[in-house]
């Protein structure tokens, strides 16, 4: 009933708007428009979470009513647009959009929308050793892994709803001047499954239901004009991450031995917390504020000289941790004759971020008692690093329909992250282990690209045009050391101690899916085959190795062809008709801990 | 892929199709994991699997367990009817269908869903 009279109501405003239009045109001014209203009833079979994945799953099963509206009006002076539709509670928004008389423009959009999430089953979690008996059978071992769904029915999503506004105004002193302010606000509410782990890494996984209930505010304000030669502009910006949700709690339980389960000292001599309830899955809140600028100046005709500087800083509320960034760029465009075109670009920007210090308790190998091995250490974040890039790019034209560009660059990335080690003992003295570091890696990563484009127009009978790319770099991003282990140092055995049948070792295999060669070319084009009919094809394919990794060479292919065609048969007869393919292969290197102890 | 048509067939009357096809497919190739070589002088755990062979771990299905394979199709028919000049009619038909070859990690996410929406529009 209470959707029938919003229908109802909803046909009434139509009708009065249609007559408000006519009394404007009388008045001089105009208001053109659309709007639709109807309903809708949804239904679904078996499971409508990944066919409906953007869909209010509970609107399903009832009838709904559903409103479009499209205006624009104005007169000499002012001109509006609005876009408002409903589809329902959850699916719904708005535009907005005001200028009058070329001085103030201001702009509002809200969108609510829904994103449903997959349920993480854990059914493939469960598995249980199964030990020779000596008599052709066999008997339930000590390594296992099982999973408890602590949220079976859980229904899992995220509600998103994202406004901005902006107001511009322009200053009629200032030559291309205007002063504007901005907001944006995202919420994310809902929720989502999370994970936990038990003692012995993932011999035990439960599934559970999070609360997410998460902000995100940006505010924008700056200055825009150009004065003689000059042009600038300025912008401060600053933006609040707001986790609105209580962290959730979980129990870690007593660690004791899967199969025997009296064996506490076992585990508990070299675990950090047991038997206790402690938050996890957290998300802190932080801040970050922004100060850009850039001036751009005209030299003579054929020359623009242009320059920026950034600077950024965010902080974690949590922990205490920023992070600040520093940028410089400037650019010289230049333009000798009709046919060329050069331009030079530098850009470097530093990224230091605050090191966080593992304080471990000391790792009790010996006994259960006296911890004698000390394996703190301070991360250095990945994002930390300087960069310093070089960019030529020269363009020439070769007729009145054709032309071709070269482009070089060159990186050279400086990462601290990238020489972090590995620690393990030598247990020769049981009594005085010896510490024992990695090799760091280098940090410097250095990369050049060359590109090459040509393009070609048609007349009217369309255009395509060609590029390729090779990139080389030497040491790019990856996580050294990150996996496969070595043996034990030195010569004495710590197994016979009775407790401990593992122990960290150093790993030695860098793993990255970052290649140190890549060929990549593509080529695209839009053909007119006749009145009737158009057709756009394009292939991307690409080739990339990295042959620089100590265990394995990264390899990775890509081939993307398509094309989209259009034919109007008869002036009351369209198609349209897509179709691309994607195929990404590659490969990665595995190195399963074997768990035992 | 996906396909639209559109025609108007008369004056009053008009109809279209519009519909998207997206079939994707992912699997590891299977690896050879082999067993840790451990010398006999060393002392394992008594969990330890295995006896003499001192490792029974077994990964030859484990490329199994990557595979997945989807299709979805969402397609949407409608009829538009004019009634006057600057005010039509419509209804349509929206299916929306996904099809789990390889259920694994979310269950069986195979399904359908459908919306029939009938309504107005007003042009002024």
């Amino acid at each position: 009933m209470r959707k029938l009279r919003i229908l109802l109501g909803a046909t009434i405003l139509l009708l009065g708007a249609g007559s408000a239009v006519l009394a404007d045109d009388d008045a001089g001014t105009f208001l053109d428009g659309t709007a639709s209203v109807g309903a809708h009833y949804g239904d679904f079979s078996d499971n409508p979470q990944k066919a409906g994945e953007f869909i209010s799953i509970e609107d399903l099963g009832q009838t709904n009513v559903h409103m479009l509206l499209d205006l624009l009006g104005g007169d000499d002076a002012s001109l509006f647009d609005i876009q408002a539709y409903y589809f329902n509670t959850r699916t719904k928004g708005f535009d907005f959009g005001l200028h009058t008389s070329s001085l103030v423009s201001a702009n509002f959009s809200y969108q609510s929308f829904v994103h449903n999430l997959g349920h993480d089953t854990l059914v493939n979690l469960q598995a249980r050793e199964a030990n020779p008996d000596g008599a052709g059978g066999f008997t339930p071992g000590g390594k296992q892994i099982y999973h408890t769904d602590n949220d079976p029915l859980g229904r899992y999503y995220y509600q998103y709803q994202d406004f901005t506004g902006d107001v511009s105004i322009d200053l009629p002193f200032l030559a291309d001047g205007q002063v504007y302010g901005a907001y944006h606000d995202q919420r994310r509410t809902g929720y989502k499954q999370t994970m936990t782990i038990d003692h012995c890494a993932f011999c035990h996984v439960e599934g559970n239901s999070q609360r997410v209930d998460e902000e995100t505010r940006t505010w924008r304000s700056g200055l825009d004009g150009t004065l003689g030669l000059f042009t600038f502009n300025y912008e401060f910006k600053r933006r609040e991450y707001l986790n609105l949700a209580n962290s959730p709690q979980h129990r870690w339980k007593n660690a004791s031995h899967p199969v025997n389960g009296g064996a506490q000292d076992e585990f508990s001599s070299r675990l950090i917390f047991e038997d206790t309830t402690l938050p996890y899955a957290s998300a802190a809140d932080n801040t970050k504020t922004n100060h850009f600028g850039a001036l751009k100046a005209e030299v003579g005709q054929n020359n623009v000289l242009s320059g920026s500087y950034t600077y950024r800083k965010q902080h974690n509320d949590m922990t205490g941790q920023q992070n600040t960034f520093d940028s410089w760029a400037a650019a010289w465009s230049f333009r000798p004759g009709r046919k060329f075109r050069v331009n030079a670009k530098f850009y470097t920007y530093e990224i230091k971020a605050d090191d966080y210090y593992v304080d471990l308790p000391n790792f009790r190998a010996q006994d259960t008692a006296t911890g004698n091995l000390n394996f703190d250490w301070n991360r250095v974040s990945a994002a930390q690093r300087k960069v310093y890039r070089g960019e030529l790019d020269v363009g020439y034209r070769l007729g009145k329909t054709n032309l071709i560009k070269v482009n070089w660059r060159h990186d050279e990335t400086d990462r601290d992250a990238m020489t972090q080690t590995q620690t393990t003992y030598n247990f020769d003295d049981p009594a005085n282990p010896v510490e024992i570091a990695s090799t760091p890696f280098a940090n410097k990563t250095t990369t050049d690209r060359i590109r090459a484009l040509y393009r070609q127009r048609l007349g009217r009978q369309g255009s395509f045009r060609l590029d390729y790319t090779y990139t080389n770099s030497q040491k790019p991003f990856m996580n050294p050391n990150a996996m496969c282990e070595e043996s034990l140092e030195g010569t004495s055995s710590i197994h016979a101690n009775g407790r401990l049948y593992y122990f960290q070792r150093q790993r030695y295999g860098n793993g990255t899916n970052q290649a140190t060669q890549s060929h990549r070319g593509s080529a695209r084009g839009t053909f007119r085959l006749s009145d009737k009919t158009s057709l756009n094809a394009f292939v991307t394919y690409a080739k990339e190795k990295n042959d620089e990794l100590n265990i394995y060479q990264f390899e990775r292919d890509v081939l993307i062809p398509g094309f989209n065609i259009w034919t109007a048969p008869t002036p009351k007869l369209m198609f349209t008709f897509g179709y691309t393919y994607n195929s990404y292969k590659s490969n990665a290197n595995l190195c399963p801990p074997i768990f035992d102890g | 892929m996906f396909l639209n048509v559109t025609q108007e067939m008369t004056d009053k009357w008009g109809w279209s199709f519009d519909t998207a096809i997206a079939y994707s497919k992912g699997n590891f190739d299977s690896f050879f994991l082999p067993e840790p070589a451990i010398p006999d002088s060393v002392t394992i755990s008594p969990d330890y699997p295995g006896g003499s062979s001192k490792g029974a771990y077994d990964f030859s299905e484990i490329q199994d367990y990557s595979d997945l394979e989807y299709l979805q199709i969402e397609g949407t028919l409608g009829v538009r009817y004019q009634i006057k000049a600057r005010s039509s009619l419509y209804g349509s038909v929206t299916w929306m269908m996904t099809e789990d070859v390889k259920p694994y990690v979310y269950g069986d996410l195979s399904g359908a869903v459908w919306y029939y929406a009938l309504g107005m529009t007003s042009t002024f």
